[in-house]
């Protein structure tokens, strides 16, 4: 077959013909994304939105101190990886409209759902290309990349004029800085949300039925199964997505295996699945889902707190941070809802019987950090970053602009602006259960994996795989083993 | 005038008035990219990551042994065979049957494929979204109607309960997007067609159902050969609606498909030895039937 030669005059023609519309397309993108705006911070309270997003000016000596200490780095542009939260998101608008300003530092945020979060540090850690500055670590991952990000205390040591006056970091509520923010030693970050899981439940309908809150784990059950009237009203909900984690975080719940007295681990490193307890927790979580709407095995947190919102739920055990929701102006449950700290547990376990900082209680907490990774290539802007981010009083605006949600600080629980919100109604009981009654999942390097393969088979329990739950936890027991590489002895 | 005749070959091989030289360069970042992945996946299937200490220590045959002994491995691979068999017979039956009724309009065809590719033409994710709210269990519309009908119940919704109709949900879901597709090469191929065989079965008297059955058939087998070889790779490969609709549940592993199992493994547990083993798994198994269709149905490309 004879081959009918490109002449040149033609080729370039054809290929100059599509430069001309790739750079058109480029420019034209340029041109879309220059003129998109952040997305906007929603708060129903138009006049607080209106204060914090303004808000009373940094204090003069912080406000020189950024400038000062950023003055080398102006022009830096940091990148950041975090789980689209709402403070995450408020805290990414406060960053424009005043650090970028301020110090010349822009900050790009990639904010996505957690499981993507853990895809991109996990390959920026093992890559080491600084394509990220600074990482949000979900309580779960602090082990595992421990040795991936910078101890701030080692910061302030190395270069002192880099030290945020004021910054105070006593104020973090203790436990979480003990049981999140540090492994091994390592202050891994400061933290910067915690969901913590309270129940909330519709008050109306307790008044209406003569009932008191559930004052302890059976009374909780009775009263969901005395509320469930399918498909108007259902007892309760839940957040258990078949292979997802939030299944994992209500398996390892009140409601089911710390509620019971059962735990993760053991303080010889094993897993101690397969116990009475644990069985005790599985089979009341089993039975507790009767109560709820069968769709809840097709949404995590997103959906359960969607669930509360259309009015179909009487009383759930979740996280608060989706409790500010319900009393948004369109809600058509405003003011409602009440909170309380759960019932108390059948019995729990002694953290000393555990492994990995496990801490079995009531109240289960999803905290995170930010922290600045260690192959960032503009460290020094990411720590000046990352002190202002976690200061009071971003993070109490950060709290409240994000609808209530996940304060870390003391200070923010007393703060004024907090106190008067009416998006924060559940801030006391939020500071009771953080400092009193939160449990700590166990943090091995592992514990992804692990938590996967426990939703995985707590979704296939609940489709008939084993024939009873004890069955189910022996194997995950096993599972387990293997993952970790812990033989049992003889 | 041979001598000559050879010289001028000799010359226009390297001349600029040949094509080669133009598409060397992109020849060599696409063969670059297409097997130095291919190299680096054979090469993670032999080690595996320690995301503490960030080595690839060599596993020897070690992932392959767990791979064989994975029995949720298995159940993916098994998933993913009913929803590529199930998927490829309801698309190709579906599309055939389209194809021949736009075949035989006259008028609006154009419009009719116009309409027709529109499913096509979205992103396979907001398909998948689009989807879910739709068969959401508290206010999904289709849920909704299925309730009414009495065809549903709320105790097992489409995408929840114990994962019945979950496949199934899903299948639904790729169906709709993409035997648009097969219409539309089959729709190409009934077009392309001599009509002289139709004409005369016409003057012998053949009915429909004979000359579908020993006409056009025959005639279409390679392009059915075609889009059933296309579709059957996709299918194999499926990700977006499991991602997005279910993440592998509710129940089960009842919709694991196996690629979404290797993304499991390599960024949920972040084992990417064994992840890539599991990739190289679905290319060889895509490889190996591909190769029989091809062989089978003698196409040529």
């Amino acid at each position: 077959m004879t081959e009918k030669p490109v002449s040149r005059r033609n080729w370039i023609k054809y290929a100059g013909g599509a430069a001309v519309v790739v750079a058109a397309g480029a420019i034209g993108y340029a041109a879309y994304q220059s003129g998109q705006a952040p997305p906007p911070v929603t708060t129903t309270a138009a006049a607080s939105t209106t204060a914090m997003t303004t808000g009373p000016p940094p204090q003069e000596t912080l406000q020189d101190w950024l400038k000062r200490v950023s003055a080398p780095y102006k022009g830096t542009k940091l990148v950041m990886t975090s789980e689209a939260t709402p403070p995450s998101r408020a805290i990414s608008s406060i960053t424009d409209q005043e650090f970028t300003p301020l110090t010349g530092i822009s900050v790009s945020w990639e904010l996505t759902p957690l499981e993507h979060v853990l895809e991109k540090v996990t390959m920026d850690a093992a890559t080491c290309t600084g394509q990220y500055d600074l990482y949000y670590l979900d309580q779960a991952w602090v082990a595992r990349f421990a040795n991936d990000v910078i101890d701030m205390r080692d910061v302030w040591a190395s270069k002192p004029d880099l030290t945020m006056p004021n910054y105070n970091i006593d104020d973090f509520i203790p436990p979480l800085m003990q049981h999140v923010g540090m492994y091994k030693g390592k202050l891994v970050g400061p933290p910067c949300d915690c969901p913590i899981m309270l129940t909330a439940y519709r008050n109306d309908i307790f008044t209406k039925q003569g009932l008191s809150f559930p004052a302890n784990l059976d009374a909780y059950m009775e009263t969901a199964k005395k509320l469930n009237n399918p498909p108007d009203m259902y007892g309760t909900t839940g957040q258990q997505k078949g292979g997802h984690y939030s299944l994992y975080c209500d398996f390892d719940s009140i409601l089911c295996l710390y509620g019971h007295g059962g735990a993760q681990s053991t303080n010889l490193g094993g897993c101690a699945l397969g116990d009475a307890e644990s069985v005790a927790g599985l089979d009341y979580m089993t039975e507790l889902k009767k109560y709820m709407p069968p769709g809840v095995t097709t949404w995590d947190w997103s959906g359960e707190a969607e669930s509360v919102a259309a009015g179909t739920v009487a009383m759930y055990t979740s996280w608060e941070e989706f409790f500010p929701m319900y009393d948004t102006e369109k809600s058509v449950i405003k003011g409602l809802m009440n909170f309380s700290i759960p019932p108390p547990a059948t019995k729990l376990r002694d953290p000393a019987q555990c492994g990995f900082g496990e801490t079995p209680n009531i109240c289960h907490q999803g905290a995170s950090v930010y922290t600045v990774a260690r192959c960032s290539k503009n460290q020094e802007a990411a720590h000046i970053f990352l002190q202002w981010a976690t200061s009071s009083d971003i993070q109490t605006r950060g709290a409240i602009l994000g609808g209530g949600a996940s304060a870390v600080r003391v200070s923010t629980f007393t703060d004024p602006r907090a106190t008067a919100s009416p998006l924060c109604r559940h801030f006391p009981f939020t500071l009771d259960a953080i400092e009193h009654h939160m449990s700590t999942e166990p943090h091995n390097p592992s514990q992804p994996e692990v938590a996967d393969l426990v939703s995985h088979e707590v979704a296939n329990w609940y489709g008939g795989k084993y024939k009873t739950s004890e069955d189910a936890l022996i194997s995950m027991r096993d599972q387990i083993h293997k993952i970790t590489g812990y033989v049992p002895p003889a | 005038m041979r001598g000559f005749a050879l010289k001028s070959v000799r010359k226009s091989r390297i001349s600029l008035e040949s094509y080669r030289p133009w598409v060397l360069p992109v020849t060599i970042v696409v063969m670059a990219l297409a097997f130095g992945i291919l190299f680096f996946l054979i090469y993670l299937s032999f080690v595996e990551f320690d995301p503490v200490t960030k080595a690839f220590p060599f596993q020897a045959a070690g992932n392959w042994l767990t791979l064989i002994g994975d029995g949720r491995a298995l159940n993916a691979l098994t998933v993913t065979a009913k929803y590529t068999i199930g998927c490829l017979v309801i698309e190709f039956f579906l599309g055939l049957g389209i194809a021949l009724a736009v075949n035989s309009v006259t008028k609006g065809q154009s419009l009719f494929r116009s309409i027709y590719i529109l499913p096509m033409m979205m992103a396979p994710v907001v398909t998948a979204l689009i989807f879910q709210l739709m068969y959401h269990s508290q206010w999904g519309v289709v849920s909704y109607y299925l309730y009414q009908s009495g065809l549903l119940t709320r105790q097992e919704p489409l995408l929840g309960g114990t994962g019945v109709y979950a496949l199934p949900a899903i299948m639904s879901v790729d169906i709709w997007q993409w035997t648009p597709f097969v219409v539309i090469i089959l729709f190409a191929g009934l077009h392309a067609l001599p009509q002289a065989p139709f004409r005369a079965a016409r003057v012998d008297g053949a009915s429909a159902w004979q000359t579908f059955r020993f006409i056009t058939v025959p005639l279409l087998k390679p392009i059915i050969a075609l889009v059933m070889l296309l579709r059957f790779i996709d299918l194999f490969r499926t990700f977006d609606y499991v991602y997005v609709m279910t993440a592998g549940g509710p129940t089960g592993g009842v919709t694991e498909l196996i690629s979404f199992y290797a993304f499991k493994v390599a960024f949920g547990f972040v084992k990417w030895g064994y992840g890539g083993t599991i990739l190289l798994l679905i290319l060889v198994a895509i490889l190996i039937i591909c190769n029989v269709i091809v062989s089978y149905a003698k196409i040529k490309f």
